[in-house]
């Protein structure tokens, strides 16, 4: 969590950076964003369940999942607060500071999509889903999200997809170490 | 004095609930900046290598602790070229990449 800060620290305090948090912003809802983020939302979360069922990921090395002095509900509990707080790093970052970069370098289009979305992937090589199955799932779910963000012109639409998965990942963990 | 307030506020609102503004187009020295940040965003994470299951306390550097000192100085040596480009964005990525990567130094 000290990267984050540092981070933040650094581009609030120097005047000639702050001009770079332009991404910064929930974005425009319209009925067929609403619409778009309702199915991508329940595709990404019935993706993740087949990832889970067919390639048996071990996701139960998740942040104190191994406490056993906590009963279900507060484990469940602190997975939704991971969730939140995950999404919005994992966000900032990848859909917003990089995708705003790969969009000044590229002009818009596909390309940074694909690129932030390879990069979110390389990201979860060594995480919670690890190896190359890893690195696809999340990589797929990263062109989604980088859509959303484009589609929706905000960080908010991929940020609620974020969260559902991320949540999703922390239930799986829990029932795998059940 | 209160209407200015509401002005102001009204303005952070729209600023904070708005769309996204398209960025404007880098120059040629800060395209390149970033394009090598997007390269290290991608291929650091593939430096470290898990040896056993999911446990993320055993992570090690392919090549050793060397290759963690050679990875924190492309990404310092990337992070002057885009100070140098004087392009916010530039700067803004490289940083990133400088501060959430510098810890690959650390693994054995």
């Amino acid at each position: 969590m000290i990267m984050p800060v540092a981070y933040i620290a650094v581009v609030w305090s120097v005047p000639s950076l702050s001009g770079s948090l332009g991404w910064l912003r929930v974005g425009q809802f319209s009925p067929f964003l609403w619409t778009a983020l309702a199915v991508l939302a329940i595709l990404s979360v019935i993706g993740l369940i087949l990832y889970f069922v067919t390639i048996r990921p071990d996701l139960s090395h998740q942040p104190v999942m191994g406490s056993h002095r906590m009963n279900p509900a507060a484990l469940f509990a602190v997975g939704i607060g991971i969730a939140v707080l995950n999404a919005a790093v994992e966000e900032s970052m990848y859909r917003g500071i990089l995708m705003n970069a790969l969009d000044a370098w590229l002009g818009g289009g596909i390309l940074p999509i694909v690129l932030q979305a390879i990069a979110f992937g390389t990201l979860h090589f060594n995480s919670t889903e690890p190896g190359v199955s890893g690195v696809l799932i999340t990589a797929l779910l990263g062109l989604v999200l980088g859509w959303l963000r484009r589609a929706g012109r905000g960080m908010l639409p991929p940020y609620i997809v974020h969260v559902l998965v991320d949540i999703g990942v922390w239930t799986l963990g829990l029932l795998q170490t059940a | 004095m209160d209407t200015s307030r509401d002005e102001a506020s009204a303005i952070g609102r729209a600023r904070v609930l708005g769309p996204i503004p398209e960025p404007g187009r880098s120059r040629r020295a800060a395209s390149a900046a970033i394009m090598m940040s997007a390269g290290l965003f991608i291929a650091i994470p593939l430096s470290a290598v898990l040896p056993t299951g999911a446990d993320l306390t055993a992570l090690i550097m392919r090549g050793g602790s060397l290759m963690g000192f050679v990875i924190l100085l492309l990404c310092a040596v990337v992070l002057v070229a885009a100070i140098a480009s004087r392009d916010a964005t530039a700067v803004s990525i490289a940083l990133l990449v400088f501060l959430s990567h510098s810890r690959q130094r650390r693994l054995p």
